[in-house]
C-alpha cells in the first residue's frame, strides 16, 4: 500500500474515531440530528470503545507502513487534523455526519424512544 | 488583576497576562516558523537562477565544485558544499570573504555553470534565521529573546489546559455563529487544545536544539578549559591547527564515495548532503562529510573526517545515546527528512499556533476595550496595535519583503549588488509601518491591513509571472512545484485575507445601521 494512502486511510480512521466520541456527547448529538435518539450506557460504551479502536487501527497502519520514527509523528499529527476538521464540520457542515448517528442509533443498541 | 486563589484561577492569571506579554513575539515566531517549514520553496520563488530540473542522482565535486572554489575563494578557511536535492536543485558554496562576508554561490549540477549571484537571503537565510534569533546577534539577544518565548509557551499550553473549565465537554466545540467573543474564545480553546502535543512538541524541541546557548554552565562544568573537546565529541567536529606547509586538495569524489561505501557497511540508509574542506591548502587542511537526514525524524550527526591531501579517514563520529534523544527532538523541530505529508501537517500546524494566538490577543482585547477607553487606559489598545503589527502586519512585511525582491534590479546601479540587504531593510520598514498605521489608525487597522495583505499577495503573483515568466499556469504546465505552491499559497492568502477584510466591514455596517440615530440637536453641534 502506497504511504499516501495509509495516511489518508489513518486520517479518516481518526476522523470517525472522533466523530463517534463527538456523538457521544448531548451537545453534538442534538446539533447533527435534534431528533437523534438518546443512547443507553452501553451504547456510549460501544461507541467509546469503537472510537479507541480506530484510533489503534490508524497507529497500527501508520507504525507498519511508515516505521516507528516517522509513523508515531504522523499519527499524533493527523488525530490534531482530524479533531479539528471534525469540530469544523460539527460547527458548519454537521448534517454531514447524520448517516453516523443513525448507524449509531441501529447498531449501537440504543433506546428506540425520541426526544 | 490579582493571581486568584484557587489553584485554577492562579493558572488563569497566569495564561492571561503571560500571553498578552509574549502574544505578539510569539506570534512573529510561529509566523516565520511556518513558513521556514517551505524555506526552500520560498528560496526557488525569490531565487528564479535556481529553477532547475531535478538533479542527477551522481554529481562530482571535482569537476564541478573545486574550480569554482579555488577561483572564487583560494584565501578562505572554510568551503561548505551542499549537494543537490530535489528541494534545492542546485549545488551550494559558501565561504568567507574578506570583503563581503558570508557568500553563497549557487551552480548549476547538469553542466558546471557557475549561476549569477541571485542577490537575496531567501527562505533560508533571512525567515529561517529571524524564526530562532530575529535578527537580534548582538549578545544572542534574539536567541535568548525567542528562547523566553518558547519557555512561555509551555507555561501557557500547561496552564491554558489547567484554566480550561470544560476541557471534555468544550473538546470539539466551536460556535462561530455565536457572539464575536465566544467565537474568539471557542477558537482558541479549540487550536489551543486539539492541536496541544503539535504546540507542546514545537516549543520543547525549540528549546532543546538550543541548550548550549540557555545552558552554557553545563557544558562549561564538563569542559571547563576545551570547548574544541566537547565540539569533538558532542557534535563530531574534528579541528587540528593549520600547519602553514602548503599542499593540495585529494579527490572529494573518491572520499564522497569512501564515507558512503562506510555508512553502507554500517547499515545506515541515505548518502552525504554535506561536503565542509578546512584549511583546504593546508597540509593539516581536513574534509567533514556528513550524513543526510531525509530518511528518518532523527537528525543523525555522522560524520566523517578526512586528510585533505591523502584522503586518509582521521575521524568517525555518531551521536552517543543521550545526545541521540536531543538529535531526535532537533530532528522533529527542523524536519529535515523527506516527507511531505508531515510538511504540510507541520505548516497546518504552525498556523493554527498562530491562530491559537491571535484569537487569544483578539479576546483579551475584544472583553477590555470599551472599559479601557470609558477609564482612559491605554492597556486595549496598546496590545490591540502590537497583535496587529504582529499578525497581519507581519505578513505585510513578509510579503513587502517579497515584492521588493521581484522590483528591485538585482545588480543596478541603485542597489550596489546589495539587494538582499535593502530587501531586508524593506522587510523591516515597511513591518515599523504597520506598527504606526496600527497606533494611529486603531478602529481600521484589522481591516486596512488584511486588505494590504490581500492586494500585495496578488501583486506578488503577478510580479513572479511578469518578470521570470513562471505564471501559475507555466509552472503548474512544467511541474515547477515549489513555485506553483508559493503561488497558490499567495492567493489563498489573499483570498482569506480579502474574505476577512469584508466580514469585517460588513459586521461594523450592521452594527451602525443597529446604533440608534444620534439626537438632532447632538448632530448639529
Amino acid at each position: 500500500m502506497p504511504d499516501w494512502l495509509g495516511s489518508v486511510l489513518a486520517f479518516f480512521l481518526c476522523y470517525l474515531a472522533f466523530a463517534l466520541l463527538a456523538l457521544c456527547q448531548q451537545a453534538h448529538r442534538k446539533g447533527v440530528d435534534p431528533s437523534a435518539c438518546i443512547p443507553t450506557a452501553g451504547g456510549q460504551r460501544m461507541r467509546a470503545l469503537c472510537a479507541t479502536l480506530c484510533l489503534f487501527t490508524a497507529l497500527a497502519l501508520l507504525l507498519a507502513g511508515q516505521g516507528g520514527g516517522f509513523g508515531t509523528v504522523l499519527w499524533v499529527l493527523l488525530a490534531s487534523a482530524a479533531a479539528l476538521s471534525l469540530a469544523l464540520t460539527l460547527a458548519w457542515k454537521p448534517a454531514w455526519l447524520r448517516p453516523l448517528l443513525q448507524a449509531c442509533c441501529l447498531l449501537g443498541g440504543q433506546v428506540s424512544h425520541r426526544t | 488583576m490579582a493571581p486568584g486563589k484557587g489553584f485554577r484561577q492562579s493558572m488563569s492569571w497566569l495564561h492571561t497576562w503571560a500571553g498578552v506579554l509574549l502574544g505578539s513575539l510569539l506570534l512573529a515566531i510561529f509566523w516565520t516558523g511556518s513558513l521556514s517549514v517551505f524555506d526552500r520553496e520560498i528560496d526557488r520563488w525569490m531565487q528564479p537562477g535556481t529553477r532547475l530540473a531535478e538533479p542527477p542522482p551522481q554529481v562530482s565535486l571535482d569537476r564541478l565544485v573545486l574550480p569554482h572554489a579555488k577561483n572564487l575563494a583560494p584565501d578562505a578557511p572554510v568551503w561548505t558544499i551542499n549537494l543537490p536535492t530535489p528541494r534545492v536543485p542546485v549545488l551550494q558554496l559558501d565561504y568567507e570573504d574578506p570583503q563581503h562576508g558570508r557568500v553563497r554561490r549557487y551552480i548549476n549540477p547538469h553542466t558546471g555553470e557557475l549561476i549569477v549571484d541571485q542577490g537575496s537571503w531567501g527562505g533560508t537565510r533571512f525567515i529561517f534565521p529571524f524564526h530562532f534569533s530575529l535578527h537580534l546577534n548582538w549578545r544572542s539577544v534574539g536567541y535568548w529573546l525567542v528562547g523566553a518565548a518558547a519557555m512561555g509557551m509551555l507555561v501557557l499550553l500547561v496552564s491554558g489546559v489547567v484554566a480550561h473549565r470544560k476541557l471534555i465537554a468544550e473538546f470539539f466545540t466551536f460556535r462561530p455563529r455565536k457572539r464575536r467573543q465566544r467565537s474568539l474564545l471557542d477558537l482558541h480553546n479549540l487550536t489551543g487544545v486539539v492541536v496541544l502535543p503539535f504546540h507542546f512538541m514545537i516549543s520543547l524541541s525549540g528549546l532543546v536544539i538550543f541548550c548550549l546557548i540557555y545552558f552554557p554552565s553545563v557544558a562549561q562544568a564538563l569542559y571547563p578549559s576545551d570547548q574544541a573537546q566537547l565540539k569533538l565529541e558532542g557534535l563530531g567536529t574534528y579541528s587540528r591547527p593549520p600547519s602553514g606547509l602548503s599542499t593540495d586538495i585529494a579527490s572529494l569524489d573518491t572520499m564522497l564515495a569512501t564515507a558512503q561505501a562506510i555508512w553502507t557497511s554500517q547499515g545506515k540508509p541515505g548518502g552525504a548532503y554535506l561536503v565542509r574542506v578546512r584549511n583546504p591548502f593546508d597540509r593539516n587542511g581536513h574534509v567533514e562529510i556528513r550524513r543526510a537526514h531525509t530518511q528518518a525524524v532523527t537528525m543523525n550527526a555522522d560524520r566523517l573526517t578526512f586528510d585533505v591531501t591523502t584522503g586518509a579517514l582521521l575521524h568517525q563520529h555518531s551521536a552517543a545515546p543521550i545526545a541521540g534523544v536531543q538529535r531526535f527532538l532537533t530532528g522533529l523541530h527542523f524536519i529535515q527528512f523527506d516527507h511531505w505529508t508531515l510538511r504540510w501537517l507541520y505548516f497546518a500546524g504552525g498556523l493554527a499556533g498562530c491562530v491559537l494566538i491571535g484569537s487569544g490577543l483578539l479576546f483579551w482585547t475584544g472583553s477590555r476595550r470599551a472599559r479601557h477607553e470609558r477609564q482612559r487606559r491605554i492597556g486595549a489598545r496598546l496590545v490591540e496595535a502590537l497583535s496587529v503589527t504582529a499578525g497581519p502586519g507581519l505578513i505585510i512585511a513578509t510579503l513587502t519583503f517579497f515584492v521588493a525582491n521581484r522590483l528591485l534590479p538585482l545588480d543596478g546601479p541603485v542597489t550596489g549588488n546589495q539587494r538582499a540587504v535593502l530587501e531586508g531593510w524593506v522587510f523591516f520598514l515597511s513591518w515599523l509601518t504597520t506598527m504606526a498605521h496600527a497606533a494611529w489608525y486603531p478602529a481600521q487597522a484589522w481591516r486596512r491591513q488584511l486588505q494590504a495583505v490581500g492586494g500585495l499577495a496578488i501583486a506578488c503573483v503577478l510580479l513572479n509571472g511578469l518578470t521570470t515568466g513562471d505564471h501559475l499556469l507555466h509552472s503548474l504546465w512544467h511541474g515547477k512545484a515549489a513555485i506553483a505552491g508559493m503561488d497558490l499559497m499567495l492567493l489563498a492568502l489573499a483570498g482569506s485575507c480579502l474574505l476577512a477584510a469584508r466580514r469585517i466591514s460588513l459586521t461594523c455596517q450592521a452594527r451602525q445601521s443597529n446604533s440608534p440615530p444620534e439626537p438632532e440637536a447632538q448632530r448639529h453641534a
